[in-house]
Formats: C-alpha cells, sequence, structure tokens
C-alpha cells in the first residue's frame, strides 16, 4: 500500500498541482473554453460513445454465443477472445495497417472484385481509429456480459417459453433485463478505457484524428506546457471517475470486475 | 481401531504438573455483543470436557480463546501452570480437530501427520517412525500416501484425529468433529475417540451442540448459554437435575410446567392444576419450572394409585423401537410426553385410547424458571 | 402426443434461422478478432521490403534481421528484464496486498481496496505524465528500474483481483490447523496457503508479466532513449514500414500462445471477467 501511495497517489496529486500552477486558474480556462480543445474534447467523448456502442453488438451475440453454444465452441470462442486480447496492442495495430492501408488487403480484394474503383481510405482517418478502438476493447465488453449470461438462470427462458412468450419477446422482456448489468458493466468499462486512449488514436489516426489524451501527450513531449497538459489530465480524470460512479449507481452494486 | 500396542511412543508430554486447562473469567466482546460473559473452567488431567450449548452461546468463540485464535478481553487462559493467554497458537502445545478436519489437500495423510513434528524440528527418522505408530494406532496403517481426498470420511476423522495427537499434546481440542459422518458411522467414531482418549490419558476440551453427543462421550459437561456456563457436572448430573429451565429443555426430552408453590407441599399450574411436590419444595409462593422425563410418569391399572394422577387421551403415537412415545393430552387441559416400553401384546395404548397416568413428587424436578 | 410433436418441430424450425444469423455473426466477429493476428505470419516472411500482399516470394529474412539488429535485441532484452522484474514486485505486493484486503478487519478497508483498484480505470496517459514529471526532476529517467515501477502500479490490481478471489474463497481453518499445529502464521501461509492457491498466484504472474511485457506509454516516457521492445515496435511502425515488425510480432504471438497453454494447464481464471 504504501508503494502505491508512493509511485501512485503522490505523481498524480503532484500533476494536478501543476495545473493550477501560480495559483492561477488560467490552464482549465483555455482547456475548457478554447473551440479547439472543447472540439478534442467533444470528439473524444463522441468516438467514446461510437465505440461503446459498435463493441456492444458485436459483444453481445459473441458473449451468449461463449455462454450458450454446445461443447467445444465457447472454449474455441475463448481462445479467439484471448488470443488478441494478451498480444500486444502494437502488434494488432500493425495488422490493421496492413490490412486497411491504400494498398493494403482489403482495398485489394475490393478494387480486384470491381466493388469499387479507386482505393477506400480506410487508415489515417475516423474509420481507422474506430475500428482499431473497437478490436482492442472488444474483449473488455465481452467477459462482464460472459460472466453473467453464465449466471442466468435458464430455467426462466424456459419458463417464459413454457407461458408462451414469442422468442423476440423473450429476449426483450426476460433475457435482456437479466443481462443488464454485465452490459452496464462492459459499456463503463468499454467508455472509461476508450476515452483516455492512446495509442491506436496515435497510430491509426495519422496525426488527423486527435484524442485527449493524445493531446496531452503532446503538450508534455513537443510544447512542454506542463501546466496545460495538468489541466487537461484533470478533465480527462474528472470524466472518467465520473462516467464510473454515474455507471456504478446506476448498477447499484460493484462493477464485476472480476 | 486395533487395541494400541504396548509401549507405545505415542503418549502425552511426560513432564509433570496437572496437564490441566485453567479458564479464569474469560471475557470476550464483539463490538457491542459480549459472546464470553466471564467464563472460569477448570479441565481435569485425562478428562473429556465437554462445552455444550446451541449455536451463538459462546462455545466456538470459548474454543478459539483456548486454541489462540481469539486473544480474549479480560481473564487468563492457563495450560498447567504456564499462562498461554496471549500465546501465540504455535507455542501452545495443543491439538486440534477442526470440524471439517482441515486436513491439507496438497499433501498426503503422512506429510499432514508429520507435519506438526517438522514444524517441532523433530528429525527425520524419528517423525517417520511416530508418524507410522500413530497411523497404526489409529488403523491407517499403509494409507499413509494417499491423499486425503482419497479418504472415506471416517478415514479422513482418524487422520485427523492422528495429526492432532501425534506429537503429544498437552490438550487436545475437538470441534464439532463428527458433525460430517452419517449416523452409523458417527456413533463408532464416537466410541473410538472415547477410547483413545481414554488410553492415552489425554486432557481434551470437546465443543459439540448435540447433547447425545455430549452425554455419551463426556466425564463432565459444561453447559453454556449466551457466554456463560450455567451448568458444569457429569453426564448424569446434568441429565437428572439441571438447574434450570435452558439447561432442562436442551439435555434430554422435557415436560416442563410453570407453576407457583403453594401451601401443603403442592404446586399450582397456570391452568389451575394441582402437583405434588418433592420432599424439597421451596417456600409458598415462589415461581418454579417443574421438570418431568418423559419416562417417568406410568400408566395407571384401574384402582392404582400415585401421588399425582391424571386421565387424558392418547393424541399421537410415534415408535421408536424398543419404546413408543406417546403425546397425551390431559384432562385438566395440558399435554404431556410420555415413553414406555413397546409390549406386543396388545398392552401399547392406540390413538384416542383413555389412558390414566401418575407419577410421584419425587419423579418432579424443580428447576429455575427464569 | 402429436400436438407434441408438431410444436417441438416448429419450434425447432423457428429456431434454426436466428441461430444461423447469431453463429454467422459471431463467426465474423472472430474473423475481425483474429485478422490482424493471421496477416503478419505471411508479411513476416515475405522477401520484399515493402508491404505487398501476396508477397512476391518467401525468405527469412526480416527473422534475421530482427536477430542481428543489436537495437531490437537490446530492446527485447530490456523488456524481458522489466517484465520479470515487474511480475516479481507485483506478484509480492499484490498478494500481500490481497491477504490484508480480504483477512484483515480494518478501519477504511473498502477506500484501500478502491484506490488499489484505481489504476486500471485511470487513463494511463495520466499516470505517465505523472511519474515522468516525478522522475524527471529526480533524473531518474532511462533507468529500466523506473519502468519497473511504473509496471508494478499497474500490475498490482491484476494480482488483487486474481489472487483476492481465491483467498475469498479458501477456507481459513487449514491455516488455522497449521497454526495449531506448530507454525507461525508465515509459515502456516508458506507451507499450505499459498500452495493450495498456486493456480491463482501462476495467472496472477502470467496478467502481470503480459501487461508489462505489452506496456508501451509508461515505458515510452519513463525509458527515455533506453527503449522497451513495445517503444521500438512503435518507433518502427511510424517512421517506416519495414517487415522486420512483422516478424518480431510473429514471435510475440508466438510467445503469448505458449504462455496462455502453459497458464490453461495449471492456472485459473486468465481473462480478468472469467
Amino acid at each position: 500500500m504504501a508503494f502505491l501511495l508512493a509511485f501512485y497517489l503522490v505523481p498524480v496529486g503532484l500533476l494536478l498541482l501543476q495545473s493550477v500552477e501560480g495559483g492561477s486558474l488560467a490552464a482549465y480556462d483555455k482547456a475548457l473554453t478554447d473551440g479547439l480543445y472543447v472540439g478534442v474534447l467533444l470528439d473524444t467523448m463522441l468516438i467514446a460513445a461510437y465505440v461503446s456502442i459498435v463493441c456492444l453488438l458485436l459483444g453481445y451475440p459473441v458473449a451468449y454465443f461463449l455462454a450458450a453454444a454446445p461443447a467445444p465452441w465457447p472454449t474455441v470462442g475463448i481462445i479467439f477472445v484471448l488470443l488478441p486480447f494478451w498480444t500486444s496492442i502494437l502488434v494488432r495495430t500493425y495488422g490493421w495497417m496492413i490490412l486497411l492501408g491504400r494498398n493494403g488487403i482489403i482495398n485489394r480484394l475490393l478494387l480486384e472484385s470491381g466493388l469499387i474503383s479507386a482505393p477506400f481510405p480506410l487508415l489515417n482517418n475516423m474509420t481507422g481509429v474506430l475500428i482499431g478502438m473497437v478490436h482492442v476493447l472488444l474483449p473488455y465488453m465481452v467477459f462482464p456480459i460472459y460472466a453473467v449470461m453464465r449466471r442466468v438462470d435458464t430455467g426462466l427462458v424456459s419458463a417464459a417459453e413454457g407461458l408462451g412468450a414469442p422468442g423476440w419477446q423473450i429476449f426483450r422482456r426476460v433475457y435482456f433485463p437479466l443481462t443488464l448489468p454485465g452490459v452496464l458493466a462492459g459499456v463503463t468499462l468499454v467508455y472509461i478505457l476508450s476515452i483516455g486512449f492512446f495509442i491506436t488514436p496515435a497510430l491509426l489516426g495519422g496525426g488527423k484524428v486527435i484524442m485527449i489524451a493524445v493531446l496531452i501527450e503532446m503538450q508534455v513531449r513537443q510544447f512542454l506546457n506542463w501546466s496545460f497538459a495538468a489541466a487537461l489530465s484533470a478533465v480527462l480524470l474528472a470524466a472518467t471517475l465520473l462516467v464510473y460512479l454515474v455507471l456504478r449507481r446506476l448498477f447499484r452494486s460493484d462493477l464485476q470486475w472480476s | 481401531m486395533n487395541a494400541p500396542p504396548p509401549g507405545n511412543s505415542i503418549h502425552t508430554t511426560p513432564t509433570g504438573g496437572e496437564g490441566d486447562l485453567t479458564l479464569v473469567g474469560i471475557v470476550r466482546r464483539f463490538g457491542l455483543v459480549t459472546a464470553l460473559a466471564g467464563i472460569d473452567l477448570a479441565v481435569r488431567k485425562g478428562e473429556m470436557l465437554t462445552i455444550l450449548g446451541p449455536s451463538g452461546s459462546g462455545k466456538t468463540t470459548l474454543l478459539k480463546v483456548v486454541a489462540g485464535f481469539e486473544t480474549p478481553d479480560e481473564g487468563d487462559v492457563l495450560l498447567g501452570t504456564r499462562a498461554i493467554t496471549f500465546a501465540t497458537p504455535a507455542k501452545r502445545d495443543i491439538g486440534m480437530v477442526f470440524q471439517n478436519y482441515a486436513l491439507f489437500p496438497h499433501m498426503t495423510v503422512a506429510q499432514n501427520i508429520a507435519f506438526p513434528l517438522e514444524m517441532r524440528k523433530v528429525a527425520k527418522a524419528e517423525a517417520a517412525k511416530r508418524v507410522d505408530d500413530v497411523l497404526n494406532l489409529v488403523d491407517l496403517g499403509g494409507l499413509g500416501d494417499r491423499l486425503p481426498r482419497q479418504l472415506s470420511g471416517g478415514q479422513q476423522q482418524r487422520a485427523a484425529l492422528a495429526r492432532a495427537i501425534v506429537f503429544g499434546p498437552r490438550l487436545l481440542l475437538l470441534d464439532e468433529p463428527f458433525g460430517a459422518l452419517d449416523r452409523k458411522l458417527r456413533e463408532q467414531m464416537q466410541l473410538e475417540v472415547r477410547r483413545l482418549q481414554q488410553h492415552l490419558g489425554l486432557t481434551a476440551l470437546f465443543v459439540t451442540h448435540d447433547q447425545e453427543e455430549a452425554l455419551i462421550l463426556s466425564d463432565r459437561i459444561a453447559v453454556m448459554d449466551r457466554g456463560r456456563i450455567v451448568q458444569l457436572g457429569t453426564p448424569q448430573e446434568i441429565y437428572r437435575h439441571p438447574v434450570n429451565r435452558f439447561v432442562a429443555g436442551f439435555i434430554g426430552e422435557s415436560n416442563l410446567f410453570q407453576a407457583r408453590v403453594a401451601s401443603g407441599g403442592y404446586a399450582v399450574l397456570d391452568g389451575g392444576a394441582r402437583f405434588r411436590l418433592p420432599a424439597s419444595a421451596p417456600p409458598e409462593g415462589t415461581e418454579v419450572g417443574l421438570l418431568l422425563r418423559p419416562e417417568r410418569p406410568r400408566r395407571l391399572a384401574n384402582g392404582a394409585a400415585a401421588e399425582n394422577s391424571f386421565a387424558g387421551s392418547v393424541v399421537e403415537v410415534v415408535y421408536l423401537g424398543e419404546t413408543v412415545k406417546y403425546r397425551i393430552r390431559l384432562d385438566p387441559g395440558f399435554e404431556i410426553i410420555v415413553r414406555w416400553p413397546f409390549q406386543s401384546s396388545g398392552g401399547s395404548p392406540g390413538k384416542n385410547e383413555r389412558v390414566t397416568v401418575g407419577w410421584n413428587g419425587d419423579d418432579l424436578h424443580l428447576v429455575q424458571w427464569s | 402426443m402429436e400436438l407434441n410433436a408438431a410444436s417441438r418441430g416448429r419450434r425447432r424450425s423457428r429456431m434454426r434461422p436466428w441461430h444461423i444469423g447469431l453463429y454467422a455473426w459471431c463467426g465474423l466477429v472472430f474473423l475481425f478478432l483474429m485478422a490482424p493476428l493471421i496477416v503478419v505470419f505471411p508479411i513476416s516472411f515475405s522477401s520484399s521490403a515493402y508491404l505487398q500482399f501476396p508477397p512476391p516470394g518467401w525468405s527469412l529474412r526480416w527473422y534475421a534481421a530482427y536477430i542481428d539488429d543489436f537495437a531490437w535485441i537490446d530492446a527485447t532484452i530490456r523488456s524481458l528484464k522489466v517484465a520479470m522484474a515487474t511480475t516479481a514486485l507485483s506478484t509480492i505486493l499484490g498478494t500481500m496486498l490481497a491477504f490484508s484486503i480480504v483477512r484483515g478487519r480494518f478501519f477504511g478497508k473498502s477506500t484501500f481496496n478502491q484506490i488499489s483498484m484505481l489504476p486500471l480505470i485511470v487513463p494511463v496517459i495520466i499516470y505517465s505524465i505523472a511519474v515522468y514529471g516525478l522522475f524527471a526532476q529526480l533524473r531518474l529517467i532511462g533507468n529500466w528500474q523506473v519502468i519497473v515501477l511504473g509496471h508494478t502500479v499497474h500490475a498490482i490490481p491484476f494480482v488483487l483481483i486474481v489472487v483476492g478471489a481465491a483467498l475469498r474463497t479458501y477456507d481459513v481453518n487449514y491455516e488455522l490447523a497449521a497454526m495449531s499445529l506448530g507454525a507461525s502464521r508465515l509459515r502456516a501461509i508458506w507451507r499450505v496457503t499459498l500452495p493450495q492457491i498456486r493456480p491463482a498466484l501462476v495467472s496472477a504472474m502470467f496478467l502481470a508479466f503480459i501487461s508489462s511485457f505489452d506496456e508501451l506509454v509508461v515505458a515510452m516516457f519513463l525509458g527515455g532513449s533506453n527503449m522497451t521492445l513495445p517503444k521500438k515496435m512503435f518507433d518502427n511502425i511510424i517512421n517506416a514500414i519495414d517487415p522486420t515488425i512483422a516478424a518480431v510480432s510473429v514471435l510475440q504471438i508466438i510467445l503469448v500462445t505458449g504462455i496462455l497453454i502453459v497458464v490453461s494447464k495449471i492456472g485459473a481464471g486468465a481473462s480478468p471477467a472469467a
């Protein structure tokens, strides 16, 4: 504990102190009123929202598959989710560059099949960033939902079937509400991780997609503007904790970290 | 368990002293709850003393205080003449058999039993010999290489017992060790544990909520209620002469009546029925509890008499093999439970049959009501 | 009877289309998840210096380039060193923390727990520049030991989750039994408790190792000119796309797969949510 205190809380605290250097709130003023930076903040929130929604749409059926498919498939599926999850983000990002580049595999396939006549811009823009981030964060959506689904009593679903409810109704009225805690945990996790994301936007955004974490890094490394970077950090931290606390309150109990 | 070989190396430590455990004014509080409200108790050398009480009576806390897992807020624990109140469990020289045995699942039976010897830095060869001896003593010879999960429930229990006695502890603690066994095996193990304890002359403290078990196994029983020892005595004393309503109700089956002592050696129940009291009745006007064990009342044939006799009808009949239990509603408006031997030739009454039952004043036992 | 069979038949035919849809959807998602991992394999064996697909020819030149390049090997060794030290330090500290949080009875325990979990929630970039600021003032940037400290902070929550879960389901009576048999508390834990939660410890060590070995942002700030493997890869991706990184990627995927197999044999709870 003393270790965490010394090497975690103290440095973060010192950093936050720098945001009000000389007792002035100028840095916050700049972060929260300058259109450029407000734009970055809003972009970040928006990207995080997109990523969360896409992850949910992709992840929920996969979680169901892992929880309900017959014998060998769940294990196979879990390997397909775990293996990318544990592979370095850099490896995966590099893989996406091979796939998505102007002369990448996907554009080549589309060109050769005659579906498009000019390469589709998939890299160094929002599309690339979204694809990369969804890829990295999808397991964080799948696992909490999967954990909850495994505990759902299938007898309830059978009971609803026995009562004559049609399939869609069973899902909407019985199964989905029962798995909602997992969904909330997954969305919270993905959203929180999204707004602080650095590597993927830095590499796949090609300098065109600036998220707040990229902005903070630029302020420190290129402009050495510590107080502004600290203020941005404080804003990011506040946003993160806010999302965490709000969703946790909604959930009314501990998030399914484990 | 076979009779142990003579000259067996497993014995209580030869270093003298009374070998007894003495508890002096033990108090333990958890926040506002007082788990132990002043316990004084002396366990004699070589005796098996049972702490009997319902859950929440404080018996588990008491056991933890003796074992060293809890430190009392007040009072002292003495082993012989040595105060161990604040000693760590390891330094206490007490062997303990846990409720679920707590045999280490990643070690073989022999490794489990050798564990306390290893902790005491007993030489390898000597330890191996003692493990072998104790395995034979508890009838587990040849099973030392098994893992605990490969043993049956009774064997696990023996292994746990072997581990608790192999280092020759001053005191053996048994924490509801028979709870996990089925009835038949439980009775067998109870007798075996008892025989072994007596053979080795071990001082033992046994904790249970099962009054039947306590009556079978103990030299003496201490009955606990709400953090206090309410009665200490031999099984017979506890059964025959319970000091209060709680003990009377907890040990054995009983009929309990609340009554007020009236003149002329009688007591009057709430419903108005009058009971003849035993000779040692308290002064007139006292509120008392009257205990009547179910085997005491007799069935009265026509013309026979007793100091207290009532007519009534049988409400319920339960066959228990050799004896039959009856619930009888007596005419003055109260029910009693009686137990009579089964009689094959139509001598046992059936349901709804009219009977007359009677008992003398001396069959009643006076207990404190409150 | 007939009605029953009919309704069962109807149900099966009703289930089938959406089941096929579900399986197809999941198949696509699994393809999406695996695709970027799979494509690096052919590229790594390409004979071309450019990103060409399909490769014009096959060779092992990029593996040779990796092994012959001192900078790559240096970065790999540094990363292994950092990851191993992080594993050791975070497993020890995290296990101690798990014991005090699961077993302890003290005021502010839940706050304590929450603080320990913070590194999972707070964006890495914030922590990275914070320690960067601190260690820059202390002139410690560039020491690999400093990276270990940063990575340990991030690995502790993983250890805490996995070991804590194992401890919560562990029956304390084993430990008490060992103590009554003459073991000190530490010895009881060492001889009886830890061997029994070994699967969780193995998983925790794996999580700690991978989290450090793959970590870029903290290492980027604290490493200075002494690069870790991820930093070297990052620079390589930014500056010039050269298939050496494909070879490195393949080696990493193989390493992770190997560790995953080992852990699934002897570990427990290798995923943070399982």
